[in-house]
């Protein structure tokens, strides 16, 4: 029969594109089509899992021709190898649970039959797209998967299309995959005029002069840097994640943008190998620590816990840039195993965040199905409605945060080693050992931080009192949901509790891969990877500790459980009688980054009296509490109708930021004393209310403004260029055979003068 | 391939070092509490009061609970708070050089920074405001503890270049000729970080008794008590040692023998030290504000990021 892994891979291919068939004929029966849809997506996600971990368990590569493609090219192959069958892992372990979590979500789209056509048909194709990238052996079959995987994705972000916020995050998100798609063109194209082919799995073997092949670097990682969100070409993701629904964004947050750093791996590592220049390293080392601090940073102080999520997927693409810093600084330093080490990190971080990042959306899903909000201020309590989902929330949190005995620990523990390692050794450039210590660094910080940030996200949505009708009343969630969190779940605690079972093999392989003879594990000095796997020293003993005392403790917790509590208490608040609207929100707890790095975000401190903790307390538990309300008031008392407003608030994405757009910053002091007045209960509050507000509205990103607004200028500029050129396209024949004649004469004097 | 007999090693060495840990860090607070007493002109509590503390809340029933989102989570936080806590004394080498490898210091701040996770999680759960605010202050200030004394002891590890605590002793001093200034600075940066992190005037922002109530300690009581402040003061204890272990290691022992004896008295002498240091501080000053505190701390990330240019330009 022939069959092996990539054979089989093909035949899960076929298997998506069976489901986009379906997904154009059944959509008149939603409920046949969701079934059938997201049934075939994942057993096709399930085949291409089995086959891709046959190959990686092989450890050979596998090449075929790409049938359709082998007329107008010369060669065009689908190649997999450790790294792609890897990648291929990631893509298919997470698009098969998701397709499980679609079945109970996708529900509320039902009443528009031709979204639900148009939603199967990109979500099958989008889930293949992912594969093929990853297959691809050459240029052009690249280019082509990479495309058909922006499309698709851009309908899925574009699905809910009547909201205007939903059509802007779509453009922006377009206007970013093709400034990807052009670097990566024309970078292939400098590929293809020296080595005379489009498979650049071969380039390793031929000749590209250094400077071209540096060249080609700059573009490959300005181009995936685009795609990956990383900063500061990032400020697509955190509006496009949250606009798609949320099956859709675990995948474009958990796996796409991880095809962005396979591709910059496949490039800059393998196909560029020969020409890795220390410098590079320092540009991922640099851009990677950037990226990291600034994404969590951000993440902090969300409220939209969607894109709160999306923020957080830009520190972790940061994190796994630093893995790739340190394997190209090993790479151009020729210390190999540092190479095997970085990438490994890198590879085991790609795994981790997108089992937990895509848990943490499909919860954030089920947020969003049950209480129809992703606003953090507008839940709370959930531990006891939603239990299944704090649950996997819970574990997921804990894992992307990076803490021990949950998966992503691991892989930052590889890359904190890797980084060390980059600083150690005299043979890698200075720069990049230089960076290597800013990216130890800021790993630290953004570890520190991502602690803060997710403490957050579960403290606001699942504990504290529900602060909205909805989260009040919220039904528990569907079954296919709580079978979803299953599997990453599982994993998430299984790769925590024994990462070498992972990270060993795979370090071993992608050695294997690049053609090393030695391997790794035999090795002493390649830092954390040897410690995990020849002496365990520390997880072992730790896994058993942890266990003892857990089992220890939980016996003796269950005896002090035992207590009978005889009286409820209020919370004790300095004596001062206690109210609901006193209870911590989200924004109070995160209200100290905002303070402490004002000047980062770009903000006004607004407290300045620490020591009133309990005025404070109050005045930003009223901010939080009611922003809708209190916008709403100030709009009616600026004159506004009824009608306006609630049209306002049904479309604005940030409803405060409409409402000092429209009424200014004095305009709302003026209108809070007014309110103020009426409502005596929280009298003086509002006037800080409306600084505080003006503060929170102003913590928008920085760079997004900045760069996506240079880039408008860019576009400006380029539309008064074309209208120029216009001005000679006059339209008339005659004149154009004028232009005719002087170029001819032109040609003519040119072959007379040179010739 | 790692033996199981050394397997069980390392967790015989942990358990000793938890329970070591476990021990002394009552005496450690009497012993501040004390000697800022004397400082301050006071007689100040026996040396033992915190042990009478403990013994006292420990022995108390749990009558009234706050009312909770989980009670569930309200009931494991603590417990869950001091098993995180003991996990990370237990890596921390106390009198023998086990079963810490020099490279794994991560490990123990990572540790310690799931004990913040933990019980940023049970002051969350419940609805007092102080609690959230206690716990959002550690987190500000670990914003500048982790980095600081991360990269801090990285330095120390590749300025000596070995991965066992206690094996470098021999090569320090000719390590100290290439890189002298860059350890020293490396120094200075964990020991602030480490000041900052021991929950003390004027770092006791999270914690302030006159300002915030302890946070989610005002919320509990009994054993549950007893259990947080066992493990803030077991953390104070565990930031101490592993001062000691990575930056004054000189007399531990490496292996069992009779210098076991010894190496306890210079173990125990070495904490009082930097007990006593920290003292000095605490009495004299005020407690700081929160940025204020971050500000103090950006200066020993900074001081840490000096030592490693100065680590790899090889400046002295």
């Amino acid at each position: 029969l022939g069959l092996n892994p990539l054979s089989l891979i093909e035949w899960s291919l076929l298997g998506y594109v069976i489901a986009a068939i379906l997904s154009i004929t059944t959509f008149s029966r939603p409920r046949a089509w969701n079934y059938s849809v997201h049934t075939v997506c994942a057993v096709s996600s399930g085949i291409a899992l089995g086959s891709s971990i046959w190959a990686l368990v092989t450890g050979r590569s596998f090449e075929a021709a790409m049938p359709l493609l082998s007329i107008p090219l010369p060669k065009s192959v689908l190649y997999l190898d450790t790294l792609s069958a890897f990648i291929i892992m990631v893509v298919s372990l997470v698009s098969l649970y998701t397709s499980i979590f679609a079945v109970g979500y996708v529900d509320h789209y039902y009443g528009k039959r031709g979204r639900l056509a148009a939603m199967g048909l990109n979500y099958s194709l989008f889930l293949a797209s992912m594969i093929l990238v990853a297959l691809a052996g050459d240029a052009v079959l690249f280019i082509i998967a990479w495309e058909i995987m922006s499309i698709t994705s851009f309908f899925l972000v574009l699905t809910e299309h009547e909201r205007p916020d939903v059509r802007r995050a779509a453009f922006v998100y377009m206007v970013y995959a093709s400034i990807s798609v052009v670097f990566i063109a024309i970078a292939f194209g400098i590929g293809y005029y020296y080595t005379h082919t489009f498979v650049f799995i071969d380039w390793s073997k031929m000749r590209i002069p250094a400077v071209a092949a540096s060249a080609m670097f700059v573009l490959f990682f300005i181009g995936f840097s685009s795609k990956a969100g990383i900063v500061p070409l990032h400020s697509w993701l955190p509006q496009a994640h949250p606009a798609a629904p949320s099956h859709v964004s675990a995948l474009l947050s958990g796996v796409m943008v991880k095809l962005a750093m396979y591709g910059l791996i496949r490039t800059s590592l393998y196909a560029l190998a020969p020409w890795v220049g220390g410098w590079w390293a320092a540009v991922v080392l640099a851009f990677g620590a950037l990226s990291a601090f600034y994404g969590i940073a951000y993440a902090t102080i969300q409220r939209d816990v969607k894109k709160l999520l999306a923020y957080s997927t830009i520190e972790n693409i940061g994190i796994i840039s630093l893995g790739i810093g340190a394997a190209l600084a090993g790479a151009s330093a020729h210390i190999p195993l540092l190479t095997v080490l970085g990438l490994a990190a890198a590879l085991f971080h790609i795994l981790n965040h997108a089992l937990s990042k895509s848990q943490l959306f499909l919860c954030s899903g089920a947020l969003l199905h049950q209480l129809h909000t992703r606003n953090l201020e507008e839940m709370g309590g959930l531990v006891n409605r939603l239990r299944a989902t704090a649950i996997a929330f819970l574990v997921a949190a804990l894992g992307i945060s990076g803490m021990p005995f949950f998966n992503c620990f691991a892989s930052e523990w590889l890359t904190y080693n890797s980084l060390l390692q980059t600083i150690f050794p005299t043979a890698v450039n200075d720069a990049a050992r230089f960076l290597a210590m800013i990216g130890f660094i800021t790993l630290a910080a953004a570890g520190a931080l991502a602690v803060y940030c997710f403490t957050k996200a579960f403290g606001a949505a699942f504990l504290g009192a529900p602060r909205s009708r909805e989260a009040e009343e919220a039904r528990p969630e569907p079954r296919s949901m709580k079978a979803s969190y299953v599997l990453p779940t599982i994993l998430i605690a299984g790769i925590g509790l024994f990462p070498a079972l992972v990270a060993c093999p795979l370090a071993t392989s992608l050695a294997h891969s690049m053609g090393m003879a030695l391997s790794p594990l035999a090795t002493p000095g390649l830092g954390m990877l040897v410690v995990l796997w020849r002496r365990p020293s520390l997880y072992i003993p730790i896994v058993v500790a942890a266990f003892t005392a857990a089992i220890g403790f939980i016996a003796w917790a269950r005896s002090l459980a035992r207590t009978v509590v005889a009286r409820r208490t209020i919370p004790f608040i300095s004596g001062v009688e206690y109210d609901q609207s006193l209870a911590p929100s989200s924004t109070l707890y995160a209200g100290d980054a905002l303070d402490t790095m004002a000047s980062f975000y770009g903000v006004r401190k607004v407290y300045r009296h620490e020591y009133a903790v309990r005025f404070w307390t109050s005045r930003r538990a009223v901010v939080e509490r009611w922003p809708i309300e209190f916008g709403v008031r100030v709009l009616r008392a600026l004159g506004m109708s009824d009608d306006e407003i609630r049209r306002l608030t049904e479309t604005a994405d940030d409803f405060l930021q409409i409402v000092i757009h429209v009424a200014g910053k004095r305009a709302i002091e003026r209108a809070a004393h007014a309110v103020s007045k009426v409502d005596q209960k929280i009298y003086g509050a509002f006037y800080a209310i409306a600084r505080a507000v003006t503060a929170a509205a102003r913590a928008v990103d920085r760079m997004d403004r900045g760069i996506y607004g240079g880039m408008r200028g860019i576009a400006r500029g380029f539309a008064a260029w074309a209208r120029g050129v216009r001005k000679i396209q006059i339209g008339s024949i005659y004149v154009y055979l004028v232009y005719i004649y002087i170029a001819l004469i032109l040609i003519l004097i040119y072959y007379v003068v040179v010739r | 391939m790692y033996g199981w007999i050394r397997v069980g090693e390392d967790v015989g060495w942990m358990v000793v070092n938890a329970c070591i840990i476990l021990a002394v860090a009552p005496l450690v607070e009497g012993f501040v509490r004390k000697l800022a007493a004397r400082i301050q002109g006071r007689i100040g509590p026996p040396l033992v009061q915190p042990y009478r503390d403990l013994k006292k809340l420990f022995a108390r029933r749990v009558l009234t609970a706050p009312t909770t989102a989980s009670d569930a989570l309200y009931r494991l936080g603590p417990v869950a708070v001091f098993a995180t806590v003991l996990c990370a004394c237990s890596l921390v080498p106390t009198v023998v050089s086990r079963p810490l490898a020099l490279s794994s210091f991560i490990l123990v701040f990572y540790l310690l920074a799931l004990t913040r996770f933990v019980s940023s999680i049970t002051a969350l759960n419940v609805p007092n405001p102080f609690s959230a605010i206690s716990a959002s202050r550690e987190h500000m200030l670990s914003l500048g503890v982790e980095p600081a004394a991360l990269f801090a002891a990285a330095i120390a590890m590749l300025i000596t270049g070995s991965t066992s605590i206690g094996s470098e002793i021999p090569a320090l001093p000719s390590a100290l000729l290439i890189h002298g200034a860059a350890y020293i600075l490396a120094l200075v940066a964990f020991s602030l970080a480490m000041i900052a992190d021991l929950a003390l005037p004027p770092f006791d922002v999270a914690e302030a008794e006159q300002e915030i109530y302890e946070g989610p300690l005002a919320e509990y009581g009994g054993p549950y008590l007893a259990l947080l402040k066992l493990s803030i003061a077991c953390k104070r204890v565990a930031m101490m040692s592993l001062f000691i272990a990575i930056f004054i290691p000189f007399g531990i022992a490496t292996s069992v023998s009779w210098w076991i004896g010894p190496s306890i008295a210079i173990y125990l002498a070495k904490l009082f030290a930097v007990a006593t240091a920290a003292t000095m501080i605490c009495v004299a000053s005020a407690r700081l504000r929160v940025w204020d505190a971050s500000r103090y701390l950006l200066l020993s990330v900074a001081i840490s990021i000096l030592a490693g240019i100065i680590y790899i330009l090889r400046v002295v």
